[in-house]
């Protein structure tokens, strides 16, 4: 077969034959994989949802100043928890992104970081760190006292060598019970917004050196 | 005459492993082999993704070459690769999607890995299906192995586990899993491959 | 502030060659001279900001109304092949001396993957816009240019190494490229304390 000349109308031509074959058969593929990805993507949700909190049977999405919400409901319609998907900006290399889920008188139930880019090694270690078991056990919190590093005066043991991406942490947490307050389903008595910044930075400098290690890396 | 092409395609089929090896010896496709490679599995899937794109791509362009004009060819064989990267998107996505997460930007970014588009002009433009299928296979696969014991090592090194599966329970040399050691990792690997190949 | 903060992120914390590991084979192949590599990266800074613009509109105003995103893939890569094709031609005739400077580097920005990297973290709406809205143009712009300004910076620092290098005595297997890939892992690891920075 010979090669085809390289006119214009034999360019534009063969261009465009390729570029429609190849979209109407992406179209295929795309409809055909559309069903599974979103079944994944549910399943993944659901699998996530389990790991922080209590058995449920179903769960209802909703989405609070873009925060999402998910509320977890037993066989008989009642409430059983409330995950919340938090993202924090103060993470030390990025966004750190957990699902928190609360138990009905506003307790952590669980976390999971579903996302972050701290140093692998150091603030990477937040998924097992904060587990019930790990150093710096978080699970059972009530959060109506803000969530702070011993550094900073509060009680939560931060990752060795990795303050801030623990007080990115904590900040992730306090900013998932806020979205669960303002979720409605708080335990009436505190309610209070708190204004979350004075505290923390006066506190931040002047706490006795704990033995955490002077070598700060994060 | 037979067992001629048979040693042919054997030789198409192996090249890609030491003497032509895509990346350890031509340097093409460097981005993923760098950014993949935390662990062994990560740059093995990596590896199988490309090949995928690499073999299929391979088939349809020596299957149409001659119904291309010469001047639009590099956009027409850009567009039957990017096709399959998005189809191997697509089916990563549905199917895979613990790998295609961690893989995230680099899978789409195949599109513009030198050693698809580079296989597609330099081999599939010239051979007949056959040769240029065993070609992408041989090159992909040689791809995929460079790029596996890149990340084994990488694994072993930065977070003493191999395959997941942690053999001391402590924390490894950290740099070998961060960007530097990507680096240092492949510099040696290139220059162990050159020992070798002399 | 949220823009400069923007730049330095992109430029310095997550620097898109030795963090991100996008864009390494011009890194590899043109950095032996500061001045090539100052070439190439300004043919980088106009290209990528120019492509992630129209690649922008593209996804806003034509993939996401028809819910076609899985055309990404091939949209954007012809769209940036042939936007270079156009700038070259353009360059050629409004000014020739800069299409002197930045011409011999333009065929090769096709298939830089950091141009296609940044269209699709832009187009995704995936990268650090630090609080800004992340679908809107001007922080992409100020992304793009940060991002370019990287690239540039690492390409250069590079560059005025690996002229030093070229004088040195460095065993045999190591010469060339792994040296140079050592000399960025170096480079990766200083780069490694700026993250923390924003």
């Amino acid at each position: 077969m010979a090669k085809k000349q390289s006119s214009l109308i034999n360019m534009v031509l063969t261009l465009f034959v390729i570029t429609t074959v190849a979209a109407v058969a992406l179209g295929f593929v795309y409809y055909f994989t559309q069903e599974p990805i979103s079944q994944v993507k549910e399943k993944r949700l659901k699998e996530a949802l389990t790991k922080v909190l209590p058995e449920f049977d179903h769960q209802e999405a909703e989405e609070i100043d873009g925060t999402p919400v998910y509320k977890a409901f037993d066989a008989n319609n009642q409430l059983v928890g409330t995950a919340i998907e938090a993202v924090t900006d103060k993470g030390f290399g990025g966004d750190v992104k957990v699902l928190a889920g609360f138990d009905t008188e506003g307790k952590i139930f669980g976390y999971s970081v579903l996302e972050h880019k701290e140093t692998a090694g150091l603030g990477s270690k937040m998924g097992e760190w904060f587990q019930e078991g790990g150093k710096g056990n978080v699970i059972g919190k009530d959060l109506s006292t803000e969530a702070k590093v011993r550094k900073d005066g509060g009680d939560v043991d931060a990752i060795t060598a990795a303050t801030i991406s623990s007080r990115a942490f904590c900040d992730v947490l306090n900013r998932a019970y806020a979205t669960y307050t303002a979720s409605g389903n708080t335990c009436a008595q505190q309610t209070e917004a708190e204004p979350q910044e004075e505290v923390k930075e006066e506190v931040a400098e002047k706490v006795e050196p704990t033995n955490e290690g002077g070598n700060d890396n994060e | 005459m037979k067992e001629e092409t048979t040693m042919n395609n054997w030789k198409n089929f192996t090249k890609g492993f030491i003497k032509e090896n895509p990346v350890l010896v031509m340097l093409l496709g460097c981005c993923p082999t760098l950014g993949t490679t935390t662990s062994a599995i990560n740059g093995l899937s990596m590896g199988l993704a490309t090949t995928f794109v690499l073999v299929c791509s391979n088939i349809v362009i020596s299957l149409i070459k001659n119904l291309i004009p010469d001047k639009v060819r590099i956009p027409s064989y850009i567009v039957v690769i990017a096709s399959f990267v998005t189809v191997i998107d697509l089916l990563m996505q549905a199917y895979l999607p613990g790998i295609y997460e961690t893989l995230g930007l680099f899978i789409p970014l195949i599109v513009v890995n030198c050693i698809v588009l580079g296989r597609a002009e330099a081999f599939a433009s010239k051979n007949g299906v056959w040769a240029s299928c065993v070609d992408g296979l041989g090159m992909g696969l040689g791809y995929a192995l460079a790029l596996m014991i890149l990340g084994a090592v990488r694994e072993v090194l930065g977070s003493l586990s191999i395959f997941g599966w942690q053999f001391i329970q402590a924390d490894g040399i950290l740099v070998f899993v961060l960007a530097p050691g990507a680096f240092f990792g492949l510099a040696y690997f290139i220059a162990v491959v050159r020992r070798f190949n002399k | 502030m949220a823009y400069i903060l923007i730049i330095i992120s992109a430029m310095l914390v997550n620097n898109i060659v030795l963090a991100q590991f996008l864009g390494i084979c011009p890194f590899l192949g043109v950095s032996s001279k500061v001045k090539t590599a100052v070439g190439m990266g300004s043919a980088v800074l106009f290209v990528m900001t120019l492509a992630t613009i129209v690649t922008w509109l593209v996804q806003t105003y034509i993939l996401n109304p028809l819910g076609i995103q899985f055309m990404q893939t091939v949209a954007f890569i012809l769209i940036i092949a042939a936007l270079v094709q156009m700038v070259e031609i353009i360059l050629k005739k409004i000014s020739p001396s800069l299409y002197q400077a930045l011409g011999i580097f333009l065929p090769l920005i096709t298939t830089n993957c950091a141009i296609l990297g940044v269209a699709i973290l832009v187009g995704n709406g995936t990268y650090n816009s630090m609080g800004l809205d992340a679908t809107s143009l001007l922080p992409a712009i100020v992304f793009a240019i940060g991002t370019a300004l990287g690239f540039m910076l690492a390409l250069v620092i590079f560059a005025g190494i690996r002229e030093h290098l070229a004088k040195l005595p460095i065993p045999e297997g190591m010469k060339g490229v792994p040296a140079a890939l050592v000399v960025a892992g170096i480079l990766a690891l200083a780069f490694m304390g700026f993250s923390g920075l924003v």
